[in-house]
């Protein structure tokens, strides 16, 4: 072959590598002086440029949070120096400076005038002095150690670039105040006027449970945020060529993080990318020489949600000042319209009264639609229902007579009419709610296959709402007669959320298919670009037969009309539903249900109307609270009632 | 017939001068990070030994048996991470089984050299059009992949490693500058429809720097020459560097790690860090010379290029005579999979001097049985 082709490539090879020594000594002897006067005088100082949070919006466009520009009051570090050492007279360094060697000058003569910004910056805010820096001393000793810690390291005096930056003494300053600062810029030396949006809830209390709250980053967190930021930043620098999100900041200190409802759950979405400015400045005086670099911040997407905030209203007021929730979904399409709980908390207060509420009795924080599991009680009998006439294992003539109780193995299940239904078919027994048919169903039914039933129909599972912290609730696999019995009428171990039974009927209302309950309508850029819209994940059809949904439907109107919730006046709004009444196992303390779809033909709401710790039953309770919900929603029906 | 290995053959320049670039390695990780990436990239360190020495016990010829099959498991990776690759920055390049993750491309630079030595072994007799479009397309499915990712890189590491081969196997010379000219040809087509936008801004930057948008990259460019200039004839001392210090200069203890040291050990010693390099790279091209089994002699031309065309191109980057396009400096920058890579390419060069010498006859034997 060619032998000498390889000393040609190690000739090329070699060419390369005198190149680049050439261009070495170029940079590292002849133009030498030149960088490293740029090394040692320049100064690269960075300012975040806050990015604006996204917007939320109920289906409507009406707004539900937003960030406000309020203004933050920073002071440049040198000042709160000087500050410091005047008052504790104890950082070696600075009375160890060269200049106040030459100058024989102690360090309070030199700085003479240099607090003069504290007093006047008291008088134009009205805040005294040291209210105004009560935080000085901790940054100047942060700063400090880290200054220390370097210069150890390096071994020899450096400027840090803490050293440089501005610290917030005074949040949320009138408009007014921060005019007269940015006018007399000369009479306020080192202050600088920093826009900083707050989070608003213009609704106040209004679906604060679904919109969640903000609060500041605690120190542990923020580490833990900005340490994946620095993983992640090292990490791809294995091979790191895309050098973009490395200029970009990710959580700072004191930053706002959402903490629930959609705050949290779309975090990542609403926001944003903070900006960045890299200014250059000479070492002689403050002097900003020329911005050589800035990024513009990424504001967040704005949020649609699938709530109406009419409708959400109307459930906050139907539901007063019980405690418990209301929920109120398009059983078509799973958009939740309305999630009402109570009590609720004002997120724009939050953070002053975060101790209060966490440590309430009656638990503000919790939204009991999604995270309270409880006994469904009755509401649960269309779930056996739908499994022992699927099963075939009842059908529209089966009946039993009830006597007000049934026994099963010496032990005595009660009817909740002491004097009993007499013979019932399915089409009483839910009407009536009687439990004794349902007991006796249970007999021949067996655990498994209301087991798998309730399964199908998302019990003891979470339904995969797009909000966090949803609680699963509990499907008990049933071993004994006896078990399967207290669970056939909703009792036992058997715990479920309100929003699971609100896609129970929502599926009876839909013709059998389980929606998947969402809130994300959609999300918006900052100029109004649609980026996502909600695609459902899970949709299935439950293999329910039209017949078994017929019976269940007509029985669910005979609640109304002549069953356990009659005489509420719920007829006149087409309800079709269902009431229960959840025993807690202490005297006078249930739960009251109530929940069904409206109006029965052609079904529009679907809703779940939970009381907790009621001394009433389901219909009693519950009833009126739909009533007034309905006289809501249908204004045009309520003469007729 | 298992060939036995010599050790009498083991090349004792090359693997000190390694273990000197290994030292120097470490000590300027740890001046540019902490403790924890020190101990990180020792473990690496140990582990790439480890390989090393576990491949020089088998006998690379048999490597060339499934030379397409491991370039097909390659690929597949390649097209599998593009699909569901972890986003590291943006960018699918890894993905992860457990807690290690692997990064293809990194593996297909190896692969490829080994693919296409083993395409052109036996063309002692003139290379063909034939020949020189199957390595082309041996080349650039694995490249497109690999700018899709986008990691522009890695992807040019392959250009020179297959222009090198074809030069070794036999290319005519018309036909390796009708190449080249019809790389050049090309070119406009791969910048409009395979580069991302932020690739183009890269070599805008590069070329035009005062036309350049993607402040980024002009960002990086400065820091590093800033860091190299002040560095000075003696440099500023180990772990003093200002531009390293005080965090000026990004990507320090990977891509830009020849910064640091420039900075903090200055001209005379970056030098003889280049001059390491060099011998390297000599006793390379030595063992390509006096490897007179075919396969052997291009593989080892193949990856000899490959450390080159790295140490060059990631040197030229830090000094701003190259578009930054993240190469890692082998042997010396942090980095699990470049270290590993580095490594085995390294054992398969020791592993065929280490053939080499011992039996003609059994070179013979594959040769006629091919």
């Amino acid at each position: 072959m060619y032998p000498y082709r390889f000393k040609i490539t190690l000739i090329i090879f070699i060419l390369f590598f005198t190149g680049i020594v050439v261009r070495l000594f170029q940079l590292q002897i002849i133009e030498s002086n030149k960088y490293k006067g740029i090394s040692k005088n320049r100064r690269i100082a960075t300012y975040p440029l806050e990015a604006t949070r996204g917007s939320i919006f109920d289906r409507n466009g009406m707004m539900l949070a937003t960030d406000q520009h309020t203004f933050d009051i920073t002071v440049r570090y040198k000042n709160l120096l000087y500050w410091y050492v005047r008052n504790n007279n104890a950082v070696s360094r600075i009375a160890g400076m060269k200049a106040h060697k030459n100058a024989k000058k102690t360090c309070a003569e030199c700085h003479e005038n240099q607090d003069e910004w504290v007093k006047k910056l008291s008088q134009l805010l009205g805040i005294p002095q040291n209210k105004l820096l009560s935080h000085a001393k901790q940054i100047v000793e942060k700063v400090e150690r880290l200054k220390q810690n370097v210069e150890q390291k390096s071994g020899r005096a450096t400027r840090i670039r803490e050293e440089a930056d501005y610290y917030p003494i005074a949040s949320d300053v009138a408009w007014e105040k921060v005019i007269q600062i940015e006018i007399n810029q000369n009479s306020y030396p080192g202050i600088r006027v920093t826009p900083r949006p707050t989070r608003i809830y213009p609704q106040r209390e209004l679906a604060s449970h679904i919109l969640g709250y903000m609060s500041k980053l605690n120190e542990e967190e923020w580490e833990t945020y900005s340490d994946k930021w620095n993983n992640f930043i090292l990490s791809s620098n294995v091979t790191g060529t895309d050098t973009t999100p490395l200029l970009y900041d990710g959580y700072a200190e004191n930053d706002y993080i959402g903490r629930s409802g959609v705050e949290l759950q779309y975090e990542n979405e609403l926001h944003g990318e903070r900006g960045k400015r890299f200014e250059e400045i000479t070492c002689k005086n403050t002097q900003v020489e020329k911005v050589i670099l800035e990024r513009p911040p990424v504001s967040g997407n704005n949020l649609y949600l699938t709530i109406d905030s009419q409708i959400q209203a109307y459930a906050e007021k139907s539901l007063g000042k019980n405690l418990g929730t209301i929920i109120v979904m398009n059983p078509w399409t799973g958009e939740i319209l309305a999630m009402a709980s109570y009590p609720r908390f004002n997120p724009n207060d939050v953070n002053e009264d975060f101790n209060k509420l966490i440590k309430h009795p009656s638990k503000p924080f919790l939204n009991r639609a999604i995270q309270g599991a409880l006994p469904p009680g009755s509401i649960f009998k269309v779930v056996t229902a739908t499994a022992a006439l699927s099963t075939n294992h009842i059908n529209t003539q089966t009946s039993y007579e009830c006597h007000g109780y049934t026994t099963y193995k010496n032990i005595t299940f009660k009817c909740w009419s002491e004097y009993g239904h007499g013979l019932v078919t399915i089409q009483d027994a839910i009407p009536y709610s009687c439990n004794v048919f349902f007991f006796e169903t249970a007999k021949i039914l067996g655990g498994d296959p209301l087991y798998a039933w309730a399964k199908d129909f998302g019990i003891g599972e979470k339904t995969g709402i797009d909000l966090p912290h949803e609680r699963s609730g509990n499907m008990p696999k049933m071993m004994n007669t006896a078990t399967v019995m207290n669970v056939a009428i909703g009792q036992g171990a058997l715990l479920t959320t309100p929003l699971q039974l609100c896609r129970v009927y929502a599926a009876v209302a839909n013709g059998g298919t389980l929606v998947q309950p969402h809130l994300l309508s959609k999300l918006t850029d900052g100029q109004g670009e649609v980026v996502r819209v909600f695609k459902p994940e899970k949709k299935q059809k439950l293999s329910i037969l039209p017949a078994t949904l017929d019976i269940l439907r007509m029985a669910l109107q005979e609640v109304v009309t002549r069953g356990t919730a009659k005489n509420t006046g719920l007829e006149a709004y087409k309800v079709a539903g269902k009431t229960g009444t959840a025993e807690t196992g202490r005297q006078k303390d249930n739960h009251a249900w109530f929940a069904g779809y409206v109006p029965y033909d052609s079904p529009q709401y679907c809703f779940v109307i939970l009381v907790e710790h009621t001394p009433g039953h389901g219909g009693e309770i519950a009833g009126p609270i739909a009533k007034e919900l309905m006289s809501y929603l249908f204004p045009e029906l309520n003469d007729a009632s | 017939m298992i060939r036995s290995v010599s050790p009498r053959n083991f090349d004792w320049v090359m693997f000190p001068i390694i273990c000197i670039i290994l030292t120097i390695g470490v000590l300027f990780v740890w001046s540019a990070s902490s403790e924890k990436f020190v101990f990180k990239q020792l473990v690496w360190i140990a582990m790439g030994l480890t390989l090393f020495f576990i491949l020089l016990y088998f006998d690379y010829l048999s490597i060339a048996h499934y030379a397409y099959i491991i370039y097909a498991c390659v690929l597949f990776l390649l097209i599998l991470v593009l699909g569901m690759g972890g986003a590291v920055k943006g960018s699918q390049r890894w993905f992860s089984i457990g807690s290690f993750s692997v990064q293809p491309s990194e593996f297909m630079k190896i692969t490829l050299v080994l693919t296409l030595a083993r395409f052109l072994r036996y063309k002692k007799y003139g290379i063909g059009l034939f020949d020189i479009g199957v390595s082309l397309l041996l080349t650039f499915i694995p490249m497109a992949l690999i700018v899709k990712q986008p990691d522009l890189g890695t992807a040019l590491v392959l250009v020179p490693v297959l222009l090198s081969i074809l030069y070794t196997a036999g290319i005519r010379l018309y036909q390796l500058f009708m190449l080249i000219g019809a790389g050049m040809a090309i070119s406009p087509l791969v910048w409009m429809f395979m580069l991302k936008s932020y690739q183009k801004m890269r070599i805008i930057g590069f070329l035009w720097p005062e036309k350049a948008t993607d402040w980024g990259a002009g960002y990086h460019r400065l820091q590093s020459l800033i860091a190299v200039g002040s560095g000075g004839l003696f440099g500023t001392g180990w772990g003093n560097g200002t531009q390293n210090q005080m965090k000026f200069l990004p990507e320090r203890h990977t891509d830009f790690i020849f910064a640091v040291i420039s900075e903090e050990w200055g001209f005379l010693r970056a030098c003889f860090i280049l001059f390491l390099y060099v011998v390297f790279i000599t006793c390379g091209i030595g063992i390509a010379r006096s490897t007179r089994e075919p396969y052997g002699r291009l593989v080892v031309i193949g990856l000899v290029t490959m450390f080159a065309t790295q140490i060059v191109v990631n040197v030229g980057m830090t000094l701003g005579v190259a578009p930054i396009v993240g190469i890692t400096l082998p042997f010396i920058s942090y980095g699990g999979s470049s270290m590993l890579t580095s490594f085995i390419a390294l054992s398969i060069i020791f592993n065929i001097k280490m053939h080499s010498k011992i039996d003609l006859a059994s070179e013979h034997r594959y040769e006629t049985l091919r």
